[in-house]
């Protein structure tokens, strides 16, 4: 037995050395390589947008699974109504960071304070859509598709990107920070990539807890089932084929790219420093795209999501530094929402039950900073829940057209009127 | 009644796709004696209970009491956690290994898929529950009534101490009930988003309060004292209902025996089910007041289970990856430690779904990474993982896949091997390519060339199919 628990930390560490980055360095398929390359070519002539790892925009997108509670994220502390109604997991308006005489950020969002300060922060409030769904897993996948909330979409609005503006780009094009594929980039084509690093290691390399040490929640990451065209069997070639194509690309820049200094050792810190070393190393990806779980907080709300906020602020400020130090802050954005967000009232279990509108925030170098939208009222509630302000669906359009440079109205399939928040 | 199969189209091809789809696989000589039984013997033996299998020991006091941590030094309290931690992790490898095992029982195999399905519907995560025990309790549940009433299924979990933590009815009481339960009960487990409003699910969780867990003892309590025990309105019904009564009403829905004949219908047979087969399968199930059995007996015979949407057009999930590439090629799981790490990778780690609605399945299973793990477990399984970068002891026994014959012929041993691995068959063109490779090694094949072939035949597509 002690053999096997030497074996087994030994060959642990080992054989997750060779799962995430180094996996398909092996994979050879050359059966079909010819016809699927021929494929490529022929979808090739078709894309847009030439997309080099040097110069285009990078958008990153991070979904805060299960829905986060936007009213203690952005905190409405000047309003009674807030105190009234979240008696006990209300945010101390002494501890607040307070962006304005009305409202403020979760004691936790220190380094996004910091982002505020020095105008490298936007904040967008309520932020919803009409008709709100209740559902995680319909509320995402209304969010990743873009659809009414009346109608079901299956590809993601990334991913009829990647079909109307990349195809047949590098596979890298999307990069999926897990060991999941988010139904955003479901697409015609299948597009993009998985890099995993759901399982880590803590400095003596043994494994860490991950398995139980989570916060209590029953939503932790929201995929989404895939709707490709392909069947099975050329479903399972053309990944391969993409498998191959970026393995070899991605564990030659993680050579040559050491980890950077600064992040957090939480795993969302550890997957923006993957993320900014493939940026570093030029890797020609247009979107990244995060999840961190943990959000559904019905009960004992608190700690959990404490925890959360300091994780999700310290990620995300060690990136936009390590950007800034590259020199490569004006080419990405970065971009967080949520599901929804939660009810007004708390719950009697101290914690949040499943509400609609959220904050988004937004960093990087092309934003107008400070706070946007209008703040939704405390009072005039649906169902308990606020109304939103502002549809999600015009901070895509905003972001497709003046960030990514492409016709937001063919991918949204409808016009959205775009945001100031990107500055021309 | 859906239009049964006609007696022809009973052979081997369809004999390995039953064992493959209702069980997790076969050798060549157990698809021939199954063969043998004929179609309708082969069904019942499918759905026959096999004996109750002993479930592993654990830790009876399965967490130590937690009264002292309050006055333990924080060190002392460091310990005590990680200790709590470890035995936890140990435990949960235990059962993992355990559960594995059991689908590998030949007499057991088609229970344990079934139960497999159910803890894709129910999909519960030790994540939030903490407790191994909880979740062999859970399992050991749903074993119970995988071929049994889908009714008393939901009745029992609604009770389940896993699901009163896991879906946070532990903290829902009279007067502040907690929606998380009743929303899924309807959205997930019984009726399908569409079928019931944001009012039915406020009346329900009224109903499911008071529903109590001991967490360190487990078991079920009711908290009469804090029950909502007054009127509501139900799907247009209002009475003083209790939790079974709400379930009792959910089931007079007719979306109820839809919504779950389709799913069964998709994990057994091919995505995109005809409506007239959902239809048909969710007719019987009402007519037999919900027992599984009819259904799936009907589902099995029937003529669309062999058709060709069906046979060979479904990704395997890692679970029947990993438990069918080791019944066909005869050799034990990868030890615990081996397998959380495999099954994590692979993106299906038992006891451990990545939320309520279970794994997506099909195509989700695949992407550049997952498909890259797939790779490398065959690889180690047949022993090319690279010794020094870990894995684990190969014990696939090589010599009850060849013969002298097959050692000297490569033809023969290419269409030996993907006979055995590969349900779909494969084409002339990559036959043609596989004999080459192993036309390359000297005659007869080393041991090497023989791992090096079954690996080659892994990494097709194909295999990725059952």
């Amino acid at each position: 037995m002690n053999n096997d628990t030497n074996f087994s930390l030994q060959s642990r560490r080992q054989f997750l050395t060779r799962l995430g980055l180094g996996a398909a360095a092996t994979w050879t398929l050359p059966i079909f390589l010819d016809q699927t390359f021929g494929a490529l070519e022929s979808d090739a002539m078709h894309h847009t947008q030439a997309i080099t790892g040097k110069d285009s925009p990078i958008l990153i997108v991070l979904q805060l699974a299960g829905g986060n509670d936007g009213l203690n994220t952005l905190v409405p502390y000047s309003d009674d109504n807030y105190h009234r109604l979240r008696p006990r997991i209300g945010v101390d308006p002494k501890k607040i960071h307070r962006l304005d005489d009305h409202l403020g950020l979760h004691p936790n969002l220190t380094g996004m304070k910091a982002l505020h300060d020095e105008g490298l922060l936007t904040v967008i409030q309520g932020v919803g859509y009409p008709n709100p769904n209740r559902s995680h897993f319909r509320s995402t996948e209304i969010w990743q598709t873009a659809s009414d909330a009346n109608i079901s979409e299956k590809h993601g609005w990334l991913g009829r990107y990647f079909d109307n503006a990349c195809a047949g780009c590098d596979p890298t094009v999307g990069v999926s920070l897990s060991n999941d594929m988010p139904q955003a980039f479901t697409a015609n084509t299948p597009t993009g990539i998985c890099l995993p690093t759901n399982i880590r290691l803590n400095e003596r390399g043994d494994e860490e807890t991950v398995e139980m040490d989570n916060g209590g929640s029953s939503i932790e990451m929201l995929g989404g089932a895939s709707h490709s065209k392909l069947s099975p069997l050329d479903y399972l070639k053309r990944t391969s084929l993409d498998g191959k194509m970026s393995n070899k690309k991605i564990t030659a820049i993680l050579q040559k790219v050491p980890a950077p200094t600064g992040f957090p050792n939480s795993e969302l810190g550890q997957q923006f420093s993957t993320i900014s070393r493939l940026i570093a190393g030029e890797l020609p990806t247009r979107v990244y795209y995060l999840s961190l779980g943990g959000f559904d907080t019905h009960h004992s709300q608190q700690p959990t999501h404490e925890r959360l906020m300091e994780t999700f602020s310290s990620s995300i400020t060690a990136f936009v530094r390590e950007m800034k130090r590259q020199g490569n802050y004006q080419r990405v954005m970065l971009l967080t929402f949520s599901e929804f967000g939660r009810r007004v009232a708390e719950n009697a279990s101290g914690g949040t039950d499943h509400g609609t509108a959220a904050p988004m925030f937004i960093t990087g170098g092309a934003i107008a900073p400070g706070i946007h939208g209008k703040a939704p009222s405390l009072t005039d509630l649906d169902h308990g829940d606020l109304k939103y302000t502002t549809d999600f669906r015009s901070i895509y359009a905003t972001v497709l057209d003046k960030w990514l440079k492409t016709d937001s109205q063919k991918i949204l399939q409808g016009k959205f009127a775009t945001q100031d928040f990107v500055r021309a | 009644m859906l239009p049964p199969a006609k007696p022809k189209s009973w052979n081997h091809a369809a004999a390995a796709h039953l064992l493959g789809r209702a069980g997790f696989g076969a050798t060549p000589m157990e698809v021939v004696s199954f063969f043998k039984l004929g179609r309708a013997q082969a069904i019942q033996a499918v759905l026959t209970v096999p004996p109750v299998a002993e479930p592993p020991q654990l830790d009876p006091d399965d967490k130590p009491p937690y009264s002292g941590i309050a006055s333990m030094t924080p060190a002392d309290k460091l310990i005590f956690i990680k200790k709590n931690q470890q035995r936890d992790r140990l435990e949960l490898q235990t059962i993992r290994q355990w559960w594995i095992g059991q689908m590998l029982q030949p007499p057991s195999a088609f229970l344990e898929k079934a139960t497999l399905f159910w803890h894709g519907h129910f999909a519960t995560s030790v994540q939030k529950v903490k407790s191994a025990g909880m979740m062999l309790q859970q399992n050991q549940l749903l074993r119970k009534f995988a071929f049994g009433n889908f009714r008393d299924m939901v009745k029992a979990i609604s009770c389940d101490p896993a699901m009163v933590i896991w879906l946070d009815l532990q903290q829902s009481r009279n007067g502040a009930p907690n929606e998380n339960f009743a929303r899924e009960l309807m959205e997930l487990f019984t009726l399908g988003i569409g079928h019931y409003s944001e009012d039915d699910i406020k009346a329900s969780a009224r109903a499911f309060t008071g529903y109590r867990t001991q967490r360190r003892q487990g078991g079920f309590d009711y908290y009469e004292d804090q029950h909502d025990a007054t009127e509501k309105t139900f799907m247009g019904k209002t009475g003083r209902f209790s939790g079974d009564d709400i379930i009792d009403i959910i089931f007079q829905q007719p979306a109820c025996a839809t919504f779950i004949c389709e799913k069964l219908w998709t994990f057994y047979a091919s995505e995109n089910p005809e409506p007239g087969i959902v239809a048909g399968l969710a007719n019987t199930l009402r007519k037999s007041d919900y027992e599984l059995r009819p259904v799936m007996k009907e589902m099995f015979g029937s003529e669309a289970f062999y058709n060709a949407q069906s046979m060979g057009t479904q990704i395997k999930s890692p679970t029947q990856l990993v438990t069918q590439t080791c019944l066909t090629l005869e050799c034990p799981p990868p030890p615990g430690f081996s397998l959380k790490f495999i099954m994590t990778s692979l993106g299906q780690l038992l006891f451990a779904p990545p939320n309520v609605k279970g794994w997506d399945g099909n195509r989700a299973w695949i992407n550049t990474a997952t498909l890259a793990s797939r790779q490398q477990f065959t690889d180690a399984l047949v022993g090319l993982g690279d010794k020094q970068k870990g894995g684990f002891q190969s014990k696939v026994p090589l010599g009850k896949l060849v013969t002298n014959e097959t050692l000297n012929d490569s033809a023969k041993l290419i269409d030996d091997l993907t006979h055995r691995l590969i349900s779909t068959g494969i084409d002339q063109a990559t036959r043609a390519e596989l004999i080459a490779e192993t036309d390359k090694y000297p005659k007869p094949l080393s041991q090497t060339a023989v791992r090096e072939t079954l690996s080659r035949i892994m990494r097709l597509p194909e295999f990725q199919l059952v």
